[in-house]
Order: C-alpha cells, then structure tokens, then sequence
C-alpha cells in the first residue's frame, strides 16, 4: 500500500515537472497563464511535502492534510482558467465564464460549504464534508459552463478541451469517492479509496500532458469564422442596438 | 439515496463533456457547408415593421367588436400569438449571431477591454432576460398583453404623473 502511495505520487510529480517543461518551450502556457500557476504549485508542494518526509515524518500527515486543504481552494483557478478560455474569441460574453464562476462559488460557499464547516461535529467529518462539498461545488461550475458553451456553440480548441476532459475525471471522481466515504464510512476509504483520488488526479495529468503537449489555436478563428469576424466595437454597438429596439418593445 | 444522486452528478458530469465533444467534432463537418438559413439583421426594416402588425391588437377587435366574429377574432389572436412567438424567437437567433461573433483583433489595452466586456456581457444578459420575460408573457397572455405592467392603478403614480408632467412643462418654458 505504501510502496503504492509513494509510486503514485512520484508518477505525478514527474507528469507535473513534464508539464512545466513542455508548457514552457511550447506557446501553450503564455495561454493559459492560471493553470500555468497552479501546475507550477502542485509542483512546489510536492516537493516541499517530500522535502518534509524525509526531514521530519512526524510533522508529514498535518503538512500533508494541510496543502491538501488548500488545494481543495487552489484547484477552483483551473475552472477559472477554463471559464476565460471557452468564450475568449467572442467579446459579447468574454467575462460570462468568469461571472458564472465567481457567482457559483460564492452562492454555493455560502449557502452548502459553509453551514457543515460552522456546524461540524468533528474534524475528519469536516473534512470529509469540506472535501464533497467543495467538488461538488466544482462540478457544478463546469456543468454550468459546458452547457453555456453548447448554448453559444463555442467551439474549444484541442488544448482546452483537454484541460476540461482531465479536469471533469477528476472532479467526478473525487465527487465519486468522498460520497462513497460518507456513506459507508471512513473504514472503507481507508482501505480501498485512499488511492483512488490521487490515481484520478494521476489520470487527469496525463490528459492534460497529451493534450497540451502541442499548441493548439481555437477553431472558432477559422476561415468561415473570419469571414463573420468583427471588432468588439461594432459588436457593442449591434447590442446596444438590440437592446434599445426591445425596450422600444417593451414599452409600447 | 444522497450517494446516489452524488454518483448521478458524476456521471452526468462527465457525460456532458463527452455531449460537447461530440458537438465540437460534427461542427468539423457542418463549417464546411455555408449557412443557408440565415436569421434577419436588426438593420431589416421591414422584418422589424412585422411586430408592429403581429403585436397590434386593432384587427382582432375590429373583428370582435365591429363585424361580432367574436371566434374569428379568437382565433386570429391564437394565431398572431404563435406568430409573435415565432417571431421573438428569431429576434433570439438574430441577437445569438451577434453574440457569437469572435473578434479577429484583441484590442491591447487590457483594462479598457475588460471593462468593455463587462459592460457588453451585461448587455448580452439584459437582451436574454428581458426577450425570455416577454417569451412567457407572449405564452401565457398572448400578444395583445402589456409586457410591462401598468402601474395607473397605483395612488402614487395617479398624482404624481401630472405633477411630474407640469414640472417637465415649466422646465421646458423656462429653457426658452
């Protein structure tokens, strides 16, 4: 189980490492410069969580549980950085992302996060209810996000939907096993589900490293696509436009 | 049962990025062929002058009122409702092209760009709300309906509305 956890975790460092290297020498972290953030401190956490087992073991589980919890919170920047991403080419619903990110979060942190943490009973039922709740909360962002992008039928490009496909295993299962862990307990989850998330998380990294492994532009800016292309200017003045002949509407 | 409906999300979760997907990739296919069915541009005229007759409420009660054909004047509203449906609809499409339009050249400025965006998704989701308001209003009250309530009926608004009218009168008087 040991030997396990510790191939696990090295097998994602060196993934981590890989994508640093490759996003660096390859265009596609100048695009992505949120996830470029958060792969870079999975990897600085890794390595100082390795550099703490092997200079003090006893103080490893607290430091481990820890940046544990705080990526739970680090993690919501990847959403963000495929919220902006999605709907880049389109100036008329650039920031809808962004705002439907931010919206979700707060709603749900304050109305299903935070009430269990305020009444909690005790610290690994906290945890286990901060950790469900919070990919829950995750999963509900992207849920949201694909279907704005299937309404506006944005077209992603191959580096991005990478980037969503790793994401989405991984949030589903982490969804997966912490409400397999409150159901049947924490027993189970120490004996078989342990693993399963950093083995999701492993999974994702590898999505992500074949998927950003080469620069992709959007295909929204195509040839027919620049065919109807414009500025933002005269789109703003379409809206506009819009909006004043329905409120003409409206009034009458 | 709350497992359940936790596995439900998962699944769900990871089925709607494959529905994506396969969207992403029968687009592939479908931008090859030009779009034949274009939607009408708010510079249309004459489309814009075809919700003056569909929302204008005169036909019906001339038909009931005048001639006392009160069921065709029933029908004919059942009939200008669906074409008033019809024709918010395509308004919809219309505004969705626009919005779908991708910018060939990103301004430089950062700031003023991002505050742009903001004023302009803001716009985006005025035009949504207020096109879906008036898609139920339509369903459920059909054309002839006021889309936004009258509020005459309120005390306040009786005496306030000539008062404010005078002001406006003595304010353009003293213009001149």
């Amino acid at each position: 189980m040991h030997i396990l956890g510790m191939t696990i975790g090295f097998s994602a460092f060196l993934l981590e490492g890989l994508l640093i290297l490759r996003g660096a020498r390859s265009r596609v972290f100048r695009q992505l410069p949120l996830f470029r953030s958060y792969i870079v401190y999975c990897f600085c956490t890794v390595l100082g969580l390795y550099l703490i087992y092997w200079l003090d073991r006893k103080e490893y589980a607290s430091a481990y549980w820890l940046c544990y919890l705080v990526s739970i919170l680090v993690e919501f920047t990847v959403l963000a950085e495929i919220s902006d991403q999605i709907f880049q080419p389109f100036p008329a619903i650039r920031n809808l992302g962004r705002a439907l990110t931010v919206l979700i979060s707060v709603a749900l942190g304050l109305l299903y996060i935070l009430p269990p943490i305020l009444g909690s009973a005790g610290r690994d039922r906290l945890l286990l209810d901060f950790a469900l709740r919070a990919s829950v909360t995750k999963a509900i962002i992207l849920a949201a996000l694909f279907y704005m992008a299937r309404h506006y039928d944005c077209q992603v490009g191959k580096n991005v939907r990478g980037l969503m496909l790793g994401f989405s295993i991984y949030v589903a299962t982490s969804v997966a096993i912490w409400a397999s862990a409150e159901a049947f307990g924490s027993a189970l989850f120490a004996h078989l589900l342990w693993f399963m998330e950093p083995l999701a998380f492993l999974l994702c990294l590898l999505v992500w490293t074949v998927s950003l492994w080469h620069f992709a532009p959007m295909p929204s800016l195509n040839a027919i696509s620049a065919a109807r292309g414009g500025d933002s200017e005269s789109v703003a003045v379409e809206l506009t436009r819009f909006n004043s002949e329905l409120s003409k509407f409206l009034h009458k | 049962m709350i497992t359940l409906i936790y596995a439900a999300l998962a699944i769900a979760l990871l089925l709607s990025i494959l529905g994506l997907f396969r969207k992403t990739w029968s687009h592939k296919f479908d931008e090859s062929m030009p779009d034949s069915h274009s939607t009408p541009s708010m510079g249309n005229r004459h489309w814009l002058d075809l919700s003056e007759r569909i929302f204008d409420p005169s036909d019906a009660r001339w038909l009931a009122e005048e001639l006392a054909f009160p069921k065709l004047a029933k029908s004919l509203s059942l009939e200008r409702r669906k074409l008033a449906i019809h024709w918010l609809e395509t308004l919809q499409a219309s505004f969705d092209e626009v919005v779908r339009t991708p910018e060939l050249n990103p301004s430089e400025v950062p700031a003023a760009n991002s505050a742009r965006s903001w004023q302009m998704l803001w716009l985006t989701m005025r035009f949504k709300f207020l096109v879906s308001y008036a898609l139920v209003m339509v369903r459920l009250f059909g054309p002839y309906h006021r889309l936004i309530p009258s509020f005459s009926w309120l005390p306040f608004s009786r005496e306030s509305e000539p008062r404010l009218r005078q002001a406006a009168l003595a304010n353009n008087r003293s213009l001149h």
